[in-house]
């Protein structure tokens, strides 16, 4: 083959060319992705609360540091990591916080989404494995974290990065690789409140859920309001309405609260879920709208030591006033 | 002189280009990769197949990598979108109805084809109780008591978690379906117990819908995130009892109680008792997918995507996985098959497995 000077030098220059090309794009590429990575911003909401973050301004924040790894579906390993992030907590904090009536929805990039619960997120209740044996062991505190760094370095995108889900355990312990959502974006508080039931026992029984409690405690239904001593404002439905569902077979057609009944006298006993409670004559409730069951506290869910629902009113005295309801019961005489 | 010249420029071109991709992707040595994104519960046959099939066609890496059949499909028609990660080349999911659902009805970027037209039912399987010979009343339980021992409040049972793994919502099913067929009205409740965001059942016209909630926290039932996780567990005997695939129970020495064949899900008999019994997540947990589950038989599926690296090779796998020495070594794992294996679309199917299969009836 034989090639003049003009020519090879046409094809010196055409490679050169191409070489130029070629080197390029590999630097657009490489300044894309650096753009990329300066543009990355989580976006935190809660409500119409929203927070965005860029990865430096993560980095900024507080951060954990400690060991994690994943057991897979497959029932492989992988792991333990050395890894680096910020508390879901402190995360949280940036848009008002999580509360037990709370959940942390974290979504990815491609569009996955995990929802962790606040006995997860706060109390790191998680299943922890021994990554040899695969068998559940038992653990101390367990951190969720945003983590944007493993073993000292950045997290590629290959390995889920740069914002992953990790949750941070002893070093010989794994925990379970769904809760490790990669390419995270986008982190929402969720509105979880728990789910719970009233169980009322009379003339007849009702098992009365959480979400026909609410409807009945709505304002221009049943619900009423009283404020105590303290000031706080307790929010419910009447005792007595209540006991009206149970006390004969009319649960709530026109007058379901027999006062006819009244009359004979009989009693309700409050029940808590731990088998404590108080008897009340019914001449001590009837028809009195400031003694109620009440389910919030200054317009919140009641706090643990009182959830789901407090009697409280008008003339109780502190025992009385029951916490954690979980029955009503109508006792004949 | 020249000519050695240009020869040794475009040689050196083609030394840059390719050896850094080659190092990269770890394929030193000329072997082309097939990537095998599979069913969790098809793990062990398949890493026999692997390395029976490697023996044999040296020239040939396969790469076998296990998640939930949802999972799995995501990791070909979502994942590899922004990632960067490899095409697979073979598809095999626990639930063939996936494919149809997730894979034809997405085109692939750019193109006016989807990333499947046409599934192989290729295998089956059927549900029943995993547990081992120390689980509490071992020597006791039986097809006509499962249900009572199970609801007893010192026996731990355990399911697959249901957002995640089709074994999970396909034990819900299977007792709800033992409630009909029992005649007992409280089977799911008693042995799932109480969560804090309770599952509910609703009925309809056609059956019965299983609502699942977004935070499955249970206080009784204990949950792992697949069929092969929950192994574990039995085996040290933290659980005494499982909802399992028969496969996978026998595949690690476990027992395992045969359910009748109106509740295992191994054909499509439930219909005696129920036309239509449908898992709902109470919650968009994927970009593409719309998280209800039917009530079908357990029949798996396999394709090769559309776009897949290497679909001749794949096609190859495929055949050796539905000749003799592929099938032996399912059998030999407990796998049930389906031979010749069924297919929707025969038109589209590759010509070379064209003879392997017969069409759906």
């Amino acid at each position: 083959m034989k090639i003049s000077i003009r020519e090879l030098i046409k094809e010196i220059l055409l490679v050169l060319v191409s070489l130029l090309l070629v080197a390029n794009s590999s630097l657009a590429l490489q300044s894309s992705d650096t753009a990329v990575q300066e543009e990355i911003a989580l976006k935190i909401t809660a409500g119409d609360t929203v927070k965005t973050l860029t990865l430096d301004e993560i980095k900024e924040m507080p951060s954990l540091e400690g060991w994690g790894g994943r057991l897979r579906s497959s029932g492989d390993i992988e792991g333990p990591f050395a890894l680096k992030g910020v508390s879901l907590i402190e995360l949280g904090n940036l848009v008002g916080g999580i509360n037990p009536d709370t959940a942390v929805k974290v979504i990815s990039r491609d569009g996955y989404a995990m929802t962790f619960s606040y006995k997860q997120i706060v109390e790191g209740d998680y299943i922890t494995y021994d990554p040899v044996s695969k068998q559940e062991v038992p653990h101390e505190e367990l951190q969720t974290i945003l983590a944007y760094e493993t073993d000292g370095n950045e997290i590629t995108f290959q390995g889920g990065g740069p914002l992953r889900i990790a949750i941070l355990s002893a070093k010989n312990q794994v925990t379970d690789g769904h809760w490790w959502c990669k390419w995270v974006e986008e982190i929402e508080l969720i509105p979880a409140p728990k789910e719970w039931t009233l169980h009322l026992k009379g003339a007849i029984e009702e098992n009365m859920d959480r979400g026909t409690f609410e409807s009945g405690a709505s304002e221009g239904c049943h619900g009423v309001k009283w404020v105590d001593d303290k000031g706080r404002e307790w929010e419910g439905i009447p005792l007595w309405l209540l006991v009206g569902r149970v006390d004969d077979e009319n649960p709530h057609e026109g007058k379901a609260f027999n006062d006819a009944l009244v009359q004979e006298g009989y009693e309700v006993k409050i029940i808590a879920g731990d088998g404590y409670s108080v008897t009340l004559p019914i001449s001590a409730i009837a028809r009195k709208n400031n003694i109620l069951v009440a389910y919030k506290l200054n317009g919140q869910f009641l706090p643990e030591e009182y959830w789901p629902l407090r009697l409280v009113g008008e003339g109780l005295t502190g025992k009385e006033q029951v916490g954690q309801i979980k029955e009503i019961e109508v006792l004949f005489p | 002189m020249t000519g050695k010249l240009f020869r040794l420029i475009i040689l050196n071109i083609l030394l840059l280009v390719f050896i850094p991709g080659l190092l990269l992707n770890g394929y030193s040595q000329g072997q082309i990769p097939v990537k095998v994104m599979t069913a969790g519960s098809l793990l062990v046959p398949f890493r026999v197949i692997e390395e029976a099939y490697e023996e044999a066609h040296p020239e040939i890496d396969v790469l076998i990598e296990g998640h939930g059949s949802i999972q799995v499909i995501r990791h070909v028609t979502e994942v590899p979108l922004f990632s960067g990660e490899a095409i697979a080349d073979v598809v095999a999911v626990a639930d063939y109805s996936l494919i149809p659902k997730m894979m034809y009805q997405t085109l692939l970027p750019g193109e006016n084809r989807a990333y499947a037209n046409w599934c192989l039912q290729f295998a089956t399987n059927s549900i029943g109780l995993a547990y081992s010979s120390q689980s509490k009343y071992a020597g006791e339980i039986n097809i006509d008591n499962w249900y009572e021992v199970l609801s007893r409040e010192e026996v731990k049972v355990g399911i697959s978690d249901p957002r995640f793994d089709s074994c999970g919502y396909r034990a819900l099913m299977a007792m709800k379906l033992a409630e009909l067929f029992y005649g007992k009205e409280d089977i799911l409740t008693s042995i799932i117990g109480d969560f804090s965001y309770p599952i509910k059942v609703e009925e309809n016209d056609n059956g019965y819908t299983i609502l699942v909630p977004e935070i499955l926290e249970p206080e009784r039932l204990v949950m792992r995130n697949s069929s092969v996780t929950l192994v574990f567990p039995l085996q040290s005997g933290d659980l005494d009892y499982a909802f399992e695939y028969k496969s996978v129970a026998e595949q690690h020495g476990l027992n395992f109680l045969e359910l009748p064949p109106e509740i295992n899900l191994s054909s499509d008999s439930y219909k005696t008792l129920c036309p239509d019994i449908k898992v709902k997540l109470a919650f968009k947990r994927f970009a593409s997918v719309n998280p209800d589950f039917d009530i079908l038989p357990i029949i798996y599926g396999l394709t090769v995507p559309a776009n897949a690296s290497h679909p001749e090779e794949a096609i190859r796998l495929i055949e050796f996985i539905l000749g003799p020495e592929g099938q032996e070594i399912l059998h030999q794992a407990r796998q049930f098959t389906i031979n010749p294996p069924l297919v929707d679309n025969p038109e589209n199917l590759p010509v070379d497995l064209i003879p392997l299969v017969i069409r759906e009836k």
